[in-house]
């Protein structure tokens, strides 16, 4: 198992978020993660990596059977797990093409943050910035620093396929883009299950579903797991919303 | 003339309340005022080691040296200083009492890259540099403004013409070491059709105020402005760049990037102002000041007023952020430790004007 979640209740200052939350995803699966808003999807992201202020009270999450509770955000980062973030903050001053140089440099364990240690990095973001249909000039612009919606989503899935990170968690990646923009954040879903990758899929709305069919389906509902299922439950609750889902239960 | 400004600089104030829209004071004049008694340096101070690889042509010390070279005319004392400058308030009227060496540039054809050093003494300094870049002229001028520690003031005022066709570079570096106080003003006239890049790079003392005056007079003339600042802890940073779209057809673009840490202080400010003349003008300016440290304080100030009926583009943005839970967060969720996301931020920051570049300078080792 990659990525297990085990009882977890966690607090923000004095909000329980999440409670009692368990789930796990496999290598090369897709686990879509639902709820309405404010059900604690991102809480949830935000915990597994270790985000300071997000407090765990009771549980456990583990990667490849260990704890990961006792590491800091790069720490857990460094062993492999990415979060591409649903409202990535501007960074002014920071290059995107930096900013990616130095996120690999670190995974190939260089202290140099900016030099560039290994130069095929640059050709892959090249590639993968045109495959996504990024301008080149937006590798050197500052890091989400006047990017639109649609920009911000690519250039998270553009370093989570050029980092390679063994679990991949998309919070909402779909949420502002057209139809091509979802078949492309599609098309990279499946192509990370494909390489083995585990990904966690967050998303409010079913319709990403429909071009990457998830291996298993876990429905939040504030801050609690209220149903179980595969990807038919994803379609019912398109189609019904999300009060089947309560129906639906742990079936 | 003298005697005229110093009867000014008794007179006039610090600053006139319009000074900003929001009626503050983003300098601290009283660091200012605690020195003006100081009398002038008798010794100059030495370069900063990281500008040591740097070989200056313009030297202002005690005195001014240099040499010359193709495409380079260099005098020993300023022409007509002061011509375009007002002085309508008290600092700049203590420079133009105060000032003793100075030097005209001029420059014409490609004359590459030039450098001009203006070092501080260990108690006032003023220098006064005046510049005229002759039409289709090319190449660029580095002002290279520096002052070591000590309880001590330096006043430096450059005043340029970028003539006709013209394409220059006019560059600022002004390191300040932490308890230094400098009043620092640049003063641009940029003509028909010339085009202006502007990079400058501003790590302040106790108290810098350093502002650049750009004033885009020709048909067709261009400037674009980048700007990098940090407030180290103890330190106060007031860098205020301001535009003046007076030609038809000018464009300006005015981006800075400021970062206030510890406990420093800083404020990124500027007018961009297209007057009524500026028909088909475009305006842009962006700021934005990070703030790394719960007692830092930064600001960021960026004013539009456009006075012509008819503008291409007018624009201003301006961002104040606390770097302190999102954009951590965000930099380790890449696999980089709190301090390497810090280091990244700033030496980002301090290079986005490109100059730390271009003076092959590492930016966090200026901090
Ligand atoms: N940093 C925070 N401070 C205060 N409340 C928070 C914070 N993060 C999340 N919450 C609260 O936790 C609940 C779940 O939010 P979130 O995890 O963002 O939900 P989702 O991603 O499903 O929309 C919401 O009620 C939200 O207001
Ligand atoms: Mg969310």
């Amino acid at each position: 198992m990659a990525l297990e979640v085990k009882g977890l209740s966690v607090r923000v200052r004095d909000k329980v978020v999440l409670k009692g939350v368990s789930l796990s995803v496999r290598y090369g699966t897709v686990h879509a993660v639902m709820g309405p808003n404010g059900s604690g999807k991102s809480s949830l992201a935000y915990t597994i990596m270790g985000r300071e202020g997000y407090e765990v009270m009771e549980g456990d999450i583990l990667l490849d059977g260990e704890s990961i509770l006792g590491l800091e955000t790069h720490e857990r980062a460094l062993r492999g797990i990415y979060l591409a973030m649903q409202d990535p903050p501007a960074l002014p001053g920071v290059r995107f093409g930096t900013l990616v140089v130095a996120a690999s440099n670190k995974r190939l364990g260089e202290a140099e943050l900016t030099r560039v240690k290994d130069p095929s990095v640059i050709r892959s973001m090249r590639a993968l910035a045109s495959e996504l249909g990024l301008a080149p000039e937006l590798l050197q612009r500052e890091v989400n620093v006047g990017f639109s919606g649609g920009e911000r989503k690519r250039s998270e899935l553009l370093q989570a396929a050029l980092l390679k990170p063994k679990v991949v968690i998309l919070d909402e990646p779909d949420s502002g883009l057209d139809v091509d923009g979802i078949k492309k954040v599609a098309e990279y879903i499946r192509r990370f299950r494909e390489e083995g990758r585990a990904v966690m899929l967050i998303t409010h709305y079913a319709r990403l579903l429909k071009h990457v069919v998830p291996d298993e389906v876990t429905v939040l509902i504030g801050g609690e797991v209220v149903a179980r299922g595969g990807a038919e439950l994803a379609f019912a609750i398109e189609e019904k919303g999300y009060a089947i889902a309560k129906e639906w239960g742990m079936k | 003339m003298r005697q005229k400004y110093l009867e000014l600089f008794r007179s006039l104030p610090f600053q006139h309340v319009a000074d900003t829209p929001t009626v503050r004071h983003y300098t601290d004049w009283r660091v200012f005022e605690e020195r003006l008694g100081l009398p002038h340096s008798e010794t100059e101070l030495e370069v900063p080691p990281q500008l040591s690889h740097i070989r200056p042509h313009v030297r202002l010390g005690l005195g001014a040296s240099y040499v010359t070279r193709e495409g380079v005319k260099v005098f020993g004392e300023p022409i007509e200083p002061m011509s375009t400058i007002e002085v309508a308030d008290k600092m700049t009227a203590y420079h133009a009492a105060s000032w003793r060496a100075g030097a005209h540039l001029e420059l014409e054809g490609e004359f590459g890259n030039l450098y001009v050093i203006s070092l501080g003494g260990e108690a006032y300094m003023g220098h006064h540099l005046t510049l005229k870049v002759r039409g289709g002229a090319s190449g660029n001028v580095y002002f290279l403004d520096v002052l070591p520690d000590g309880r001590n003031l330096k006043t430096f005022f450059i005043e340029g013409a970028v003539e006709e066709k013209a394409s220059v570079g006019i560059h600022l570096l002004s390191l300040h070491s932490p308890g230094s106080a400098a009043f620092t003003l640049g003063k641009f006239l940029i003509y028909d059709g010339a085009e202006v890049t502007s990079r400058s790079l501003v790590v302040g003392g106790k108290m810098s105020r350093v502002q650049l005056d750009y004033v885009v007079k020709g048909e067709g003339a261009k400037l674009k402005a980048f700007a990098s600042s940090a407030g180290r802890s103890g330190t106060k940073t007031d860098f205020v760049l301001n535009s003046y779209n007076v030609g038809a057809y000018s464009e300006v673009i005015v981006a800075g990037r400021g970062a206030a840490l510890d406990k420093g202080y800083l404020s990124l400010r500027g007018s961009a102002i297209v007057e009524e003349s500026a028909r088909q003008a475009s305006s842009e300016i962006e700021l934005q000041v990070i703030m790394l440290g719960e007692e830092a304080r930064g600001f960021a100030v960026p004013v539009l007023e456009i006075h012509s009926g008819e503008v291409a583009k007018g624009n201003h943005s301006a961002g104040i952020s606390h770097v302190a839970a999102e954009h951590l967060f965000y930099l380790s969720s890449r696999g980089l430790s709190r301090k390497e996301a810090e280091r990244l931020m700033v030496s980002g920051i301090l290079g986005f004007s490109g100059l730390a570049e271009e003076l092959n300078l590492d930016p966090l080792e200026l901090l």
